[in-house]
């Protein structure tokens, strides 16, 4: 009998899931298969392997599993939730059933909190079973002590969450459209316009704005937009915070009530519409047609080479296809494709006032600069650097924006770095739009003012020859080195292993691994002092030997959180001695007695052979053809190049290098490198005479 | 008892129901006839509180009826297509509607059930159109509500069964005071059955009069006259139809029985007897006096 008392209406939820029960046996299978079966499929793999650490595999292995971690199932949330929303709600549009259900003596909330409930029930019953049938299985493979209790809770809390995340904006759909191929594209909208949204604008304004910081906003933006990215991001490694949980409890009670809301308002007629509610319909269409202009903008203007023309046609086409396609959706009706024109015609005068503005930057976004005595702090992410992007390499940070992690563990507040870094700014905005192809270095800063507004610019018309006062200013102060190396803000409990390679090839790359506290703690420490005393004057002419890698790893899951690596320099005098003291000895520098042979080729040898022809056959005659690479064999001129190269990977791992991009070298060494060649550099302007020489049109063509 | 006062309906540009006022006596059955696209699906969608009126209001016992589970549970609707769940049978449904019907008799459903010789077990989608609404009709009777709507419910039953559910309705008529609304497009279908019948057309009200009450003021007499006579003989009285054939002329006047009889027997006939008026007749008289032809508006 109904239940008086009780919101929700047992026997009709038993009943209503019976009806359904498609969708469990559906996702039974799909579950079964994907949960305890795909378990000991991996487990199984892990145990038949040989290989080093099984058990922290292993343990990886189901704590992934249980943790918010298998991507692979919340994937499959996001089917599941639009599958028992489409199926529990179906009703709502289909002029028959509405018409037999709200004649029933059953108020609109209960009738909804029953369907509700019934829906979550279709995923919720093989989930769980799945759950249990997983910790089934790992308790009879004998890994019970490897299951935490409050992951699988947390784990499991966090899935739900997911599915009902999905499941509430599937029904609020539902609620706004009458017809389930119009609610399930609604549910796409809702799900994916907002990341469709920020990448369209990003790219719009990294377009229009030469110093706009993309890829920052991408990252952040996309995720905050759409719960689809912010799980699949979170269940990778990065687990939410407790207060981004409550705001997607919040979001989704918020999502219901409004489903609620929407349901006692919704018409009975409405059903079989493509929306059930007029108000909504150029709410929906706008942003719809707003974003197919820009999508349609960007696409043209990347398949028409940039061309701003093909841009302008792709707004054009974009915002009317789209508004006539929703128009067409919105009547059921082919004839209706020219409908509300008037509407078209003022979006389209709207959107082409929006548009002006960056594209004549109308505010002036590109020359903006804050007032040097309003700046509280700066942030700092130096992408590119002396064609180096070694400021970035040096460290990863597991999972998360990067992007905006680089920024903002580079925090600067003195006054000497703002002003170097506010010098960088200057000199970007002041070079804006210009000769593109000079520019070699790209920084992005964040000016944090004293107001409390922030001001963030990726500023990539910057030459790293004019930098270079700035960049060694602030490489050689304290604060900027203990933001860059994770090394000072890593506990040495939490540093896994320190690997140690070596930058000077003698044939094996990696010389050491240290895993004893001790010894962590030991080279920690020294590496720490040394490289507080390390100045970029000195890195201009000293290269890197040896790289020491500190890897943190997430004792949990076994996921590598953090890693750091440090370049060891010849005068990191208490480091080598740490090392030496571990048994690792800093690599040999190849001397001529070693070498074999070394071959020189020249990057300019075609470009002058194609500049000769263009200046004339006169001048071809007078530039002798020769070859783009010699072969030096004799000891003499190999001792004389030895004195000039450094090996190319060290280099990369020196951004005050500076190298000459006009030769490559090449050293062979049967003894020393166990018979294979090994990429070096040479010096800026430390070229051998008898090399120029050997190569007469570089010097002949101008 | 039912009051719809000023109902108004308007889907997109289409005004489905018009300013219709219409009151449903308790322990009655109501015919609501008109032809298709007439509004009568609409006004029971409204009865039931399936739509909401635009403006107006319909009320049950002076209780409003959108949203009201209270009202809703005092009747059942029925639908001209009525929904069923995918690969139900009659015993599930009986269950479903006994969670939703506080006062459903699962022991009459199973009576009537056996009765109309219908399996409870079998799945309804295998149920011919006709064996549906017989369910469907059983549902509604075992619900035990003071109210059935029932749409276009008789169209497609056999007469056999339309005559059995017929005799339902008008036994829980006599027994338990049920108020059947009846909405159809076949007069001849509500004739033996309505006590009141509301006429529909294009969302408004012709009219909406008590059976007998037509009845009584109309009147048709067969009657052989020694002399022959035309309508002009008869301009004392409100001829609606004068039709000879022959020597046996047909009259259908408006007027008293008695006053009528005695005008007729005034012209000394050889023969004349009252004949009793089929509905379409009391209807085509009724309407041609609101100077519409019935016959374009129904059948």
């Amino acid at each position: 009998m109904t239940s008086k008392n009780s919101y929700f209406n047992w026997p009709l939820i038993y009943d209503k899931i019976r009806k359904n029960t498609w969708v469990i046996t559906l996702y039974s299978v799909i579950l079964f298969f994907a949960m305890p079966v795909f378990l000991v499929i991996q487990l199984q793999g892990i145990n038949s392997k040989q290989m080093q650490n099984k058990d922290v595999r292993m343990k990886q292995v189901v704590s992934e599993f249980f943790c918010s971690g298998s991507n692979f199932i919340t994937m499959l949330a996001i089917p599941a939730a639009i599958i028992a929303a489409a199926a529990v709600f179906y009703y709502i549009n289909s002029k028959k059933q509405i018409d037999f259900y709200h004649s029933l003596p059953l108020k609109r909330e209960k009738l909804f909190a029953t369907n509700y409930l019934s829906g979550v029930m279709l995923y919720l019953i093989p989930y769980t079973v799945c759950v249990i049938l997983s910790v089934i299985v790992i308790s009879a493979m004998g890994y019970i002590s490897y299951i935490n209790p409050l992951d699988i809770l947390s784990g499991y809390l966090l899935n739900l969450l997911f599915f009902l995340v999905i499941y509430a904006i599937t029904i609020l759909a539902m609620m706004l459209c009458g017809n389930i191929v119009v609610s399930l594209l609604g549910t796409a909208v809702f799900l994916l316009y907002g990341p469709a949204l920020c990448t369209a604008y990003t790219e719009l304004m990294g377009y229009f704005y030469k110093n706009f910081y993309k890829l920052f906003r991408i990252n952040s933006m996309v995720r905050n937009t759409s719960p689809i990215f912010d799980f699949m991001e979170a269940s990778k490694s990065h687990p939410f915070t407790a207060s981004r949980v409550i705001s997607y409890v919040i979001l989704t009670t918020m999502l219901t009530i409004l489903s609620i809301y929407l349901y006692k308002k919704r018409p009975s007629e409405a059903s079989g519409h493509a929306m059930a509610f007029k108000i909504s319909m150029p709410i929906i269409k706008y942003p719809i047609v707003f974003l197919c202009a820009l999508i349609f903008g960007i696409s043209f203007k990347s398949v028409g080479g940039g061309s701003t023309e093909w841009m302008v046609f792709g707004f054009i086409c974009g915002g009317t296809l789209s508004h006539f396609i929703i128009e067409v959706i919105y009547n059921f009706d082919f004839k209706a494709i020219f409908k509300n024109l008037k509407g078209l015609g003022i979006f389209a005068a709207v959107f082409t006032v929006l548009i002006m503005v960056p594209a004549f930057d109308l505010t002036g976004y590109d020359k903006r600069l804050p007032e040097l005595s309003n700046i509280k702090s700066v942030k700092l992410n130096i992408k590119q650097f002396n064609q180096n992007s070694y400021f970035m390499d040096t460290q990863f940070i597991g999972g998360i924006n990067r992007e905006k992690t680089m920024l903002d563990r580079h925090k600067l507040s003195s006054k000497e770095n703002i002003d170097a870094v506010f010098n960088i700014a200057k000199m970007g905005v002041q070079n804006t739009g210009k000769d593109e192809d000079k520019y070699d270095a790209n920084v992005g800063v964040e000016f944090e003012l004293k107001n409390g507004s922030k001001i963030r610019r990726d500023y990539g018309y910057l030459k790293s020859s004019e930098i270079v006062p700035y960049m060694t200013s602030i490489f050689d102060t304290e604060e900027f080195k203990r933001s860059l190396y994770l090394l000072y803000s890593m506990d040495k409990k939490d540093v896994l292993q320190i690997k140690v390679a070596n930058l000077y090839p003698q044939g094996v790359n990696i010389t050491g691994q240290i895993k004893s506290y001790d010894k962590i703690s030991l080279l920690m420490d020294a590496i720490s002092s040394d490289l507080l005393n390390l100045k970029a004057e000195d890195m201009k002419t000293e290269t890197p030997v040896m790289l020491i890698d500190f890897v943190k790893v997430n004792t949990k899951s076994g996921i590598v959180q953090l890693e750091c690596k440090i370049p060891v320099y010849p005068s990191f005098t208490q480091t080598i001695e740490a090392l030496e003291s571990m048994g690792i000895e800093r690599p040999k520098i190849i001397t001529a007695e070693m070498v074999d042979y070394i071959q020189v080729s020249s990057n300019e040898y075609e470009k002058n052979i194609e500049k000769a022809h263009a200046i004339g056959e006169a001048a071809v005659q007078t530039a002798p053809v020769g070859r783009n690479e010699i072969r030096i064999t004799d000891k003499k001129e190999i001792e004389e190049v030895l004195k000039y190269i450094v090996p190319a990977i060290a280099a990369n791992y020196d951004p005050f290098f500076e190298r000459d991009y006009r030769y490559d070298v090449n050293v062979f060494s049967s003894s020393n490198l166990d018979g294979y060649n090994e990429s070096f550099v040479f010096m800026k302007d430390s070229i051998p005479e008898f090399i120029k020489k050997s190569f007469p049109i570089n010097s002949t063509v101008k | 008892m039912i009051n719809a006062k000023n109902i108004t309906k308007y889907f997109d540009d289409i005004h489905a129901i018009d300013n219709v006022t219409v009151t449903i006596k308790e322990g009655s059955v109501f015919g609501l006839i008109g032809s298709n696209g007439a509004g009568k699906s609409t006004f029971l969608s409204m009865l039931s509180g399936i739509i909401k009126p635009d403006s107006g209001e319909i009320s049950i016992d002076g209780k409003e009826v959108f949203e009201n589970t209270n009202v809703k549970e005092r009747f059942f609707y029925i639908s001209d297509d009525q929904y069923f769940f995918p690969n139900t049978t009659p015993k599930a449904l009986k269950e479903y509607y006994g969670n939703v019907y506080k006062s459903f008799n699962t022991k009459r459903f199973d009576l009537l059930m056996k009765g109309f010789n219908l399996d409870e077990n079998r799945k309804i989608n295998t149920f011919s159109k006709g064996m549906k609404k017989q369910v469907s009709v059983i549902c509604a009777v075992s619900s035990m509500t003071d109210y059935i709507f029932c749409d276009e419910t008789f169209d497609g039953l056999d007469p056999v069964v339309r005559q059995a559910v017929k005799s339902i309705f008008a036994g829980d008529v006599a027994d338990r005071g049920l108020t059947p609304v009846i909405a159809s497009h076949n007069l001849r279908e509500l004739e033996d059955i309505c006590d009141h019948i509301g006429l529909l057309h294009r969302g408004g009200i012709l009219l909406s009069k008590d059976l007998d009450d037509m009845k009584l003021g109309i009147h048709k007499i067969q009657c052989v006259f020694g002399t022959p006579k035309s309508k002009e003989d008869f301009n004392d009285i409100e001829i609606l139809s004068f039709e000879k054939k022959g020597s046996l002329n047909t009259i259908t006047a408006r007027g008293q029985k008695d006053e009528l009889m005695s005008r007729i027997q005034r012209e000394n006939p050889v023969f004349y007897e009252l004949l009793p008026l089929s509905l379409e007749e009391i209807f085509i008289s009724e309407t041609e006096v609101c100077g519409y032809d019935i016959k374009k508006l129904i059948l």
